[in-house]
């Protein structure tokens, strides 16, 4: 008996599944009916709009605050006037092109024009390993494998040949620059062009990878394991002997953190560029 | 009132320490010789800070008096056409305009509207005034000749001499002051302020400034030798200059030869840079490529002397560009194919 | 010599070179500044206390953020040397100079050593310390010619603005 109801209840289901695609089916039919008899036009599908999804059980988060490291001017003897200038140039150009927030470690393709490309335009997709330049002149390196060969592309945030920049995955790794990989295991930088972008939600912590790579044998192109590049990501364990990285603590230089006149504090700096920047781009 | 404030100190200082000078004269005229003797010491302090018998109110109402005064002398300037110009003549072939003094703010890069990048220097044109106009005959005779100065300096460290200049032409005292040898239609009133638009895009200027001080530098650094290989048996003979010259005919070193030396610190001029941008709210001149002298540093501008770009120095705002004139101008000047950043994105 | 920290940052060089290398300078330097906060008022040479000066202003700005602050008292923990005097630091020094912002050292030049080099020397001190003060009280000049004349100028200056300000 038991079984039976079971059996009932299924069916009963898979008559409710039908039924619910069948309504489906009409629903997008009647859409096209109505478009075709509403103008001459040859009907075409407009997508319904998608849902947003509020989660009211949560209580409402502020979002998160970023500044672009090209506002921080550097320290150095040049009136302020020059990089006042420079930003207002830097926020004329982000009220046309989106430039989103993005790390160093984060996944992103990047659609630039190129006069000698079929119809004209190129589009790259690699991950982010180092953001260099202050003011007009910053630029991000993206690096990607691409048939068995590593390929890394400087691009110049405010070049005019710039056409869009879609962040694939918001996230930050350990270390503030990448050029490890190039000595690292090719997989650890080898990334698909057809990828969806991963949404992150604008009050949402940005998530740190602590993921840690493996490296190619030495030589590398840079002592890594030197304490001057304080290098957190890199599996050393598995291509350097104890012996190796106690050596190379005899370049460390633990008096550099208590030196003051190496200080370059921006905080209160960046909460001022922040208002401005705010206040401009929301004219 | 500022400079004769100055004045008065100095003179009052010199009281002070003729009254203090005095006493050491009267004690070595009582010597034991009985002489009459007066001999003059120069005491090894002349001069006092400006500030150093005034009192702390005093010394504040002095600083704000003079701030009060130069705004109160450059709005006075303001409206040059308007105050007895001198005559305006139309621009020919042959004319010499004036030029500009210009701070040196830094580099930005820049693009054009086919997506080339090109590097230019903004030049900020800070309080800059006419301070003189010298005649043909009180020149050199050859030509007529304009005095401009720039940026405001406080008048508590400068000369009587030099203050006095700047009063003869109602302006507050400036930083650097330099001659541009100008055309007798060119000659402007003194006392007229000079903005970045005096240049337009599009044209072509002469910059000079004084270099980044290097100090004593080898063959290589000063005159690019190309030095002498690292390895291959080389003994103590990596960077050095080498031969100087040949040996027994002329028997000496020829004048001129390129040696290590001071290098650095001397004027330098760099010819033929196109102006792409002028900010006329701020003054600034986006000029292409890179200007002689370091950061903050004070540039001479004017237009170029090269013939191949005389073509496009036509017609330029001629004396100057006034700016209570009729001509309206809008904040950015750009040359026309210059991608300006606010504007859709090229094709 | 140096005015200020932007002033100081020109061709890069951000801090003079002295003793045998960055290692050694922060020592000597680390050693000069404990000497200070212990006497509060210490002769050395002149670019040593012209360099410590700028470590001694920051020490004391770290310590105005209490000895609750890990930074901060890591900071103490390494300039001063001799631990006993981490307390003084935070006790003594910084709520003396808690309603100032800046400048809270003196600088004086004195004459070249006599004996050893003839190098230059000077006087670093804390400001507010028990000692004699380094300079002379100044004498008010209140009475003299120059300014008795600013005076009256002022003065008159005052009436003038008043009087055009009722008109």
């Amino acid at each position: 008996m038991a079984a039976c109801t079971q059996r009932t209840g299924a069916l009963a289901r898979l008559i409710q599944n039908v039924q619910f695609h069948h309504e489906r089916m009409f629903s997008v039919f009647s859409l096209r009916l109505q478009a075709a008899g509403s103008g001459d036009k040859p009907p075409t599908f407009t997508p319904p709009s998608k849902p947003v999804i509020l989660d009211k059980s949560k209580p409402e988060e502020a979002a998160r605050r970023f500044v672009s490291p090209e506002f921080i001017p550097p320290r150095q003897r040049t009136a302020p006037l020059k990089f006042f200038l420079e930003r207002k140039d830097m926020i004329q150009r982000r009220r046309v092109l989106n430039i989103p927030e993005f790390y160093v470690g984060s996944v992103l393709s990047v659609t630039t024009s190129d006069p000698h490309a079929s119809n004209n335009t190129n589009r790259f997709v690699g991950i982010c390993i180092q953001r260099s330049g202050k003011g007009l002149g910053a630029t991000f390196i993206l690096r990607n494998i691409i048939d068995g060969q590593g390929v890394e592309i400087c691009y110049e945030l405010y070049n005019p040949r710039m056409k869009h920049i879609e962040v694939l995955k918001l996230e930050k790794r350990l270390d503030d620059n990448l050029m490890y990989l190039r000595d690292a295991l090719p997989e650890y930088s080898t990334f698909a062009f057809d990828v969806k972008p991963v949404h992150l939600s604008p009050t949402q912590e940005v998530p740190v990878n602590e993921m840690k790579v493996r490296m190619k044998p030495r030589p590398w192109s840079k002592r890594w394991e030197r304490p001057k590049f304080n290098i957190k990501g890199i599996r050393f364990d598995l291509c350097l002997t104890p012996e190796q990285m106690e050596h190379a603590q005899k370049w460390a230089e633990p008096w550099r953190q208590y030196d003051m006149l190496k200080e370059y504090d921006t905080s209160t700096l960046e909460e001022k560029i922040y208002q401005e920047v705010q206040a401009e781009l929301r004219k | 009132m500022a400079v004769w404030t100055c004045r008065l100190l100095r003179l009052s200082d010199a009281l002070v320490y003729r009254a203090t000078a005095i006493l050491p004269r009267t004690g070595a005229g009582t010597s034991p010789l009985g002489s009459v003797l007066v001999h003059c010491v120069r005491t090894a302090k002349t001069s006092t800070w400006w500030d150093e018998h005034l009192t702390a109110d005093n010394v504040e109402f002095l600083k704000r008096d003079v701030a009060e005064d130069y705004s109160r002398l450059t709005a006075a300037k303001l409206n040059p056409l308007k105050d007895e110009p001198w005559p305006r003549h139309e621009w020919e072939e042959q004319s010499r305009r004036v030029g500009l003094v210009a701070v040196k703010l830094g580099m930005m890069p820049m693009w054009t509207k086919s997506g080339d990048r090109h590097v230019v220097t903004m030049l900020q044109v800070q309080d800059c005034h006419v301070i003189k106009h010298m005649p043909k005959d009180e020149y050199d005779g050859r030509s007529a000749a304009l005095v401009v100065g720039a940026k405001n300096v406080s008048p508590f460290y400068r000369s009587v001499e030099y203050l006095e200049k700047f009063q003869n032409a109602g302006v507050p005292p400036k930083q650097k002051l330099t001659t541009f040898r100008v055309t007798e239609n060119a000659v402007i009133k003194p006392g007229t302020p000079l903005y970045a638009a005096h240049f337009r895009p599009g044209q072509y200027v002469d910059i000079t400034a004084k270099t980044i001080g290097k100090g004593f530098q080898g063959v290589m650094k000063r005159w690019g030798f190309k030095g002498q290989p690292a390895t291959h048996g080389q003994t103590k003979t990596h960077r050095r200059p080498g031969s100087l010259g040949p040996g027994g005919d002329p028997a000496k070193v020829f004048k001129g030869k390129k040696m290590p030396g001071r290098m650095g610190n001397v004027y330098d001029t760099a010819f033929g840079l196109k102006v792409w941008r002028v900010n006329t709210k701020n003054n600034i001149l986006y000029v292409n490529g890179s200007v002689p002298g370091h950061r903050n540093c004070l540039v001479k501008v004017r237009d170029t002397v090269l013939p191949r770009h005389l073509e496009k120095n036509k017609n330029p705002p001629f004396p100057t560009y006034f700016a209570d004139g009729d001509e309206e101008l809008p904040e950015d000047l750009y040359t026309e194919d210059m991608f300006q950043f606010g504007e859709p994105l090229p094709e | 010599m140096r005015l200020t920290v932007r002033a100081l940052i020109s061709h890069g060089r951000v801090a003079r070179r002295i003793g045998l290398g960055p290692e050694s300078r922060i020592n000597m330097l680390r050693n000069i500044l404990t000497g200070l906060v212990r006497h509060e008022r210490i002769e050395t040479t002149r670019a040593r206390a012209d360099e410590v000066r700028f470590y001694a202003e920051k020490l004391i700005d770290y310590a105005k953020k209490g000895d609750t602050n890990k930074k901060s008292m890591e900071m103490a923990d390494f300039w001063l040397t001799e631990k006993d005097l981490i307390p003084k630091l935070f006790r003594v020094l910084a709520p003396r100079f808690e309603n100032q912002s800046g400048g809270y050292t003196l600088m004086a030049r004195i004459p070249n050593r006599e004996n050893l080099d003839r190098a230059a020397m000077a006087v670093l001190e804390y400001k507010g310390n028990p000692f004699p003060p380094l300079f002379p009280v100044k004498r008010t000049h209140e009475l003299n010619l120059v300014n008795q004349l600013l005076k009256g100028y002022r003065e008159e200056k005052a009436k003038l603005t008043t009087e055009t300000r009722d008109s």
